[in-house]
């Protein structure tokens, strides 16, 4: 069997490593938290609309898109700070927003549950459009493995290990890359704590 | 496809903090690694041999060192953690140190006040032995374990309560007295009055 492409990511050591594209906007911040249990940050600040994000690209057209929208697997384990004032979009996505093409779950303090996430409108502009699933788990601040897997005819999400909500419609269509960001319209601060990331290809 | 993640988790659990390195490539990484500490004419690079890994390389000046560490990012824990080396020592005369493990420090990771954890071959001895730090004192337990310049396999188990040292699956020693109070980092250090040499090619840290 031929591996396909497949990414770890441990997040630990003295910086974020360089093949990351860390950004941070109005206040927000990223980088290496220095103790344990906490792997990397992305920080929003009291700034209203200010956030944070990594992903594989700095600029439109995001060509760093290894990732296939049929058939592939993210998994990640983060730490949400505010279960009150935040939201973030993880997952993968053609761009560095998370509603054109992509599979993603949110933590949305102005949502119940963690959801799944799935939209299918390329960068050239095709309009699918998305939705959400919901899952069984209330927004918290716990430290959770999240795994998303996208199929041919599907999107599954599992939350440690329990599979909570599959999608079968704007699924995504193109080439996908990471793409996690904490970003609130509020003016309150979060952060997302990442200590572990793996994406392959099926 | 095999998920990475579910070979060293079991199902349904969230992983703790992991890091795997293999020092393969160009260069070494230098986002992950910093060398705060090569004196001495002392030099830590890529080994071009192979197996070779990374190779720390004494500068032939006394008291010459080379060091790795992570600038003092301190994301493992004194209460559980553990340290896996894969390492080659070239010397096992009276001049040399090498050592592997956690410590708080990037820079003379070995010695009062650091908080510390770590396996040696030091000057004078020709066995192992495992030396730890509490961020007042420093002391050390010496093992029947033989040093050779193969290659083996050296662990730190941390539990809060003590550290076990293990050499090639086989428990050396445990020590329980001025063991770490606070988080450190791994750490590869030579010091050494000759050109010696230690190559690790695999290093792992986990939080347990």
């Amino acid at each position: 069997m031929v591996m396909n492409q497949h990414y770890v990511e441990w997040f630990s050591g003295k910086e974020l490593p360089s093949y990351l594209f860390a950004e941070s906007w109005g206040g927000g911040s990223y980088g290496m938290a220095p103790y344990p249990h906490n792997g990397m940050w992305l920080s929003k600040s009291t700034t209203n609309g200010s956030g944070a994000a990594i992903s594989f690209g700095a600029t439109t057209p995001y060509t760093r898109r290894p990732f296939s929208c049929t058939a592939s697997v993210f998994h990640i384990v983060v730490k949400p700070s505010n279960p009150v004032n935040s939201r973030a979009y993880i997952g993968l996505s053609d761009s560095k927003g998370s509603i054109t093409n992509s599979i993603h779950f949110t933590h949305d303090t102005t949502k119940t549950t963690y959801e799944l996430g799935t939209f299918g409108q390329t960068q050239s502009g095709s309009t699918a459009g998305g939705a959400y699933t919901v899952s069984s788990l209330p927004i918290d601040n716990v430290r959770h493995h999240h795994r998303l897997e996208s199929k041919s005819a599907s999107a599954e999400y599992e939350i440690d290990g329990v599979l909570e909500a599959i999608r079968t419609e704007t699924l995504p269509k193109g080439a996908m890359m990471p793409h996690i960001e904490n970003y609130a319209v509020n003016t309150e601060e979060s952060t997302y704590n990442i200590t572990y990331l793996e994406i392959y290809n099926t | 496809m095999t998920d990475f993640y579910d070979l060293l988790n079991p199902h349904g659990t969230v992983a703790e903090q992991r890091m795997v390195e293999y020092f393969t490539g160009s260069h070494i990484d230098n986002s992950r690694w910093v060398t705060n500490q090569l004196t001495g004419g002392s030099t830590a690079t890529m080994s071009t041999s192979i197996d070779g890994g990374v190779i720390l390389t004494g500068g032939g000046t006394t008291n010459a060192k080379a060091t790795l560490g992570f600038n003092n990012v301190k994301q493992y824990t004194h209460t559980g953690s553990v340290f896996i080396g894969v390492y080659k020592f070239s010397a096992t005369q009276a001049s040399t140190i090498q050592t592997l493990g956690l410590s708080s420090a990037d820079s003379n990771p070995r010695s009062a006040p650091q908080n510390a954890a770590l396996f040696s071959c030091s000057t004078g001895a020709t066995s192992y032995y495992v030396e730890s730090g509490d961020g007042l004192n420093f002391a050390s337990t010496s093992t029947s374990a033989q040093v050779d310049t193969n290659y083996h396999t050296g662990k730190l188990a941390l539990d809060g309560a003590g550290i076990d040292f293990s050499i090639d699956g086989v428990l050396a020693v445990r020590r329980t007295d001025t063991i770490p109070t606070a988080p450190m980092q791994p750490v590869i250090h030579l010091n050494s009055d000759i050109a010696a040499t230690m190559n690790v090619n695999y290093c792992e840290v986990y939080n347990t």
